[in-house]
């Protein structure tokens, strides 16, 4: 067996175990977390009181317009000197919330305001409520408009979850560096962890088609037909 | 002592290899020693990076300084020359001695056996040990059998990873000292080993900082003047240069200056 | 008893209705008509508060609102309003990620809070009625113009609701397509259903209302038994507008 391919064979158990012990529930957690901030924030910024629209403006303009990189720093090494002390790894799920939500706020935003106003007159006009026309008739169309770009960050994050190993996290890139600092072999190792991420995110993107396959059986939208 | 650098690897590498071949067919006739050239220049040709704090680098007003510049001066001074400091990167700085471009290198050059097989070190102006940080109020780890289990904050590819992980110390990763330290400060990590001039720098930098030494390895590994082979009269002034200055009390006061305690030793 | 008085509507400086008093006789079908602009269509969404007047009362059975400026009515009241009357839209608006059958089903179970069997029992029926049962299962999207529209017009009449309004109903769709939306409503009206509508159909005005009302300007200029308005349009205002629409009816074959 060639050297190349013992050594990955060898480092594949591994980073695999970092990859699902950190990787992998730091993505699902981050994700999920994200998007309910990120939902929560677009319904804040189009239909609360101007003060807290701004409010949240202002947490998607800081966490849009500074490298996720610095933020993680910020959160893990600077917030200890106000006092405030955080893990690795809470702090990295902080992080990575935090700006999956200020991207996804604008993705949500974006879908609910692309859903025509006359579905939200529909909704009123058979009795329902802001809130109940909003959770069945709007976001669930929304969804479908959301789906294709949700997707996207979910994958970028996927790969970004290796930014977490610049604040200690041993996960997926981590374990990768680890291995290479006593083989001497960064070529094989850091391809070998390339691989792992491109087939993590192609299986999400595989994900991606059948969801939106689901999402988009009921067809195009309706406009009049004249 | 810096021995991380890729650069510094390479020129480990290239010295090694260069140290390894067969004398050179075409040495050189008997020549003057080095110290005479420099003597009648009145100048001392200086290599050094001006990027390697707190050894050689420019303070707020870009003046260049560090504990490697003030030896410098020093030395010169003994010599009754001026110094002259050329800044270059340190993948340039010694193959800078065979180009003839400085007559010396300070900038916390290692003495190895592969380099002294091609140039020669004057005696060691400064030493640096493995040394084992801790919290200041951490009793419970008193040398390095008592990193076992224990988080240690480590640059993943340093040598003193290796040491830390040899030890039984489980690797948190970072990039660099600053970061170990902080996170030995607040108790993600218990320990972090590193060079012990790199403490005294930042100990001197920040004195209220709860850390201390808890152990130190007993192998101390020295930086010395590096200069051409074969200049023993340019290596005898030096080394007699380098005992004045301790002998008066200045080279104490770099140290102090820089490091708030005698690195010599 | 259903009646708008006094209502006043301006859209910013804008005003597009200046008090207009209207009456809408119960089991009866009332027609407004008028140019664009009129304000016909704004006078039809105040009857269910999509739009608020700045002034005026809506009196809808027990229910009885007097709208003030910068007072909006009560959440409360507006669903109160909004669950006694149905709407059919002049682009359909259907729910297009819900079926035919859900489509119809959805008010009930949401807002009226029925039990699904209960709910899909009275779709169905409705579905029926209005020639589309068996469309039930399929998406919104793969009807044609008309056979969405009759959906729609389901989905309004699900809650049994006291009021049906009908913004322009047909004016989106193909003249044959719009034939069958208007035999469903002149079925409704025959069976005492009460409606307001906005349309310049002509067909569809002489078909089925009983009343109708001639705006122009936010002014209601004329008002009057169909056939009478139709036929003997007293101001000339009204006269010229029923010309058009004679004309127009005329092209469209």
């Amino acid at each position: 067996m060639p050297h190349w391919l013992d050594l990955m064979l060898q480092s594949l158990g591994p980073l695999l175990a970092a990859g699902l012990r950190f990787t992998v529930p730091l993505t699902l957690i981050a994700f999920a977390l994200g998007l309910a901030l990120g939902l929560g924030t677009a319904l804040v910024r189009l239909f609360a009181p101007r003060p807290l629209a701004a409010l949240a403006w202002l947490y998607v303009w800081i966490f849009r317009g500074t490298p996720l990189l610095v933020q993680l720093f910020v959160i893990f090494y600077g917030l200890p000197s106000a006092g405030i002390l955080i893990d690795a790894f809470p702090a990295a799920v902080i992080g990575f919330t935090l700006n999956v939500g200020a991207y996804t706020s604008e993705i949500v935003r974006a879908a609910i305001a692309s859903i025509p106003k006359g579905q939200w007159e529909a909704a009123y006009a058979t009795g329902m409520t802001p809130f109940q026309a909003l959770r069945r008739t709007i976001l669930p169309q929304a969804a479908r408009v959301a789906v294709p770009s949700l997707a996207n960050s979910f994958i970028a994050l996927v790969k970004d979850t290796s930014l977490a190993a610049a604040i200690t996290v041993p996960e997926l890139f981590q374990a990768a560096q680890r291995i290479v600092a006593v083989t001497y072999e960064p070529l094989i190792l850091y391809i070998e962890v390339a691989l792992i991420y491109l087939v993590l995110s192609t299986l999400l993107s595989w994900l991606q088609t059948l969801l939106e396959r689901r999402l988009g059986r009921y067809g195009g939208y309706l406009e009049a037909r004249a | 002592m810096r021995i991380f650098s890729a650069g510094r690897v390479a020129a480990l590498v290239v010295a090694a290899l260069l140290g390894a071949a067969p004398a050179s067919p075409f040495a050189a006739p008997a020549k003057a020693d080095d110290l005479d050239a420099i003597r009648a220049a009145k100048t001392l040709r200086i290599g050094t990076e001006g990027t390697y704090a707190p050894f050689t680098f420019h303070d707020a007003s870009g003046q260049l300084v560090g504990f490697d510049v003030e030896i410098g001066r020093k030395v010169a001074e003994q010599l009754g020359v001026a110094p002259q400091f050329l800044e270059g990167k340190w993948d340039g700085l010694i193959a800078g001695l065979d180009g003839k471009r400085y007559d010396v290198v300070i900038n916390q050059v290692g003495i190895t056996k592969e380099r002294q097989a091609k140039f020669d070190f004057s005696e060691p102006y400064i030493r640096a040990r493995a040394v084992l940080i801790t919290r200041a109020d951490r009793s419970d780890i008193t040398s390095f059998a008592d990193l076992k289990g224990r988080k240690a904050a480590q640059s993943l590819s340093s040598n003193f990873a290796r040491l830390a992980e040899q030890s039984g110390a489980e690797l948190v990763g970072t990039d660099g000292f600053d970061q170990s330290v902080q996170l030995v400060l607040t108790g993600r990590a218990d320990a972090t080993v590193n060079d012990s001039l790199s403490f005294l720098d930042f100990h001197k930098q920040k004195p209220s900082a709860p850390v201390k030494i808890a152990a130190e390895q007993a192998d101390a590994d020295a930086s010395g003047i590096i200069m051409r082979k074969n200049n023993p009269a340019l290596k005898a002034a030096i080394d007699k240069a380098l005992e004045a200055i301790k002998a008066d009390g200045s080279y104490a006061a770099i140290a102090q200056k820089y490091f708030g305690a005698d690195v010599s030793k | 008893m259903i009646a708008l008085s006094a209502i006043e509507k301006r859209f910013g400086d804008n005003p597009v209705l200046r008090g207009v008093d209207l009456a809408v006789p119960e089991g009866r079908v009332t027609a407004l008509i008028g140019p664009s602009g009129s304000g016909k269509s704004t006078l039809l969404r105040c009857a269910n508060l999509l739009e608020v007047p700045q002034a005026g009362t809506l009196t809808l059975g027990e229910i009885r609102l007097t709208f003030r400026p910068g007072s909006p009515p009560a959440r409360r009241d507006v669903l109160a309003v909004r669950r006694q009357t149905g709407m059919v839209f002049q682009n359909f608006q259907l729910f297009p990620h819900r079926t035919v059958l859900e489509n119809v089903t959805e008010g009930l179970v949401t807002v009226g809070k029925w039990p699904q069997a209960r709910a899909r029992a009275r779709a169905l029926e409705l579905l029926e009625r209005v020639g589309l049962a068996h469309k039930a299962a399929d998406w919104p999207a793969s009807l044609s113009g008309g056979q969405q529209q009759r959906v729609a017009i389901a989905r309004a009449l699900a809650p049994s609701p006291r009021l049906l309004l009908c913004d322009e109903p047909t004016s989106a769709l193909d003249p044959e397509l719009a034939a069958e939306v208007v035999d469903v409503l002149a079925g409704l009206a025959g069976e005492g259903t009460t409606m307001l509508m906005a349309t310049h159909d002509l067909r569809l005005a002489r078909r089925v209302a009983d009343t109708v009302v001639f705006l122009e300007g936010g002014h209601i200029v004329e008002q009057g038994a169909a056939a009478d308005v139709f036929a003997r349009p007293a101001d000339p205002r009204t006269r010229r507008f029923v010309r058009t629409l004679l004309g127009e009816a005329a092209e469209g074959g």
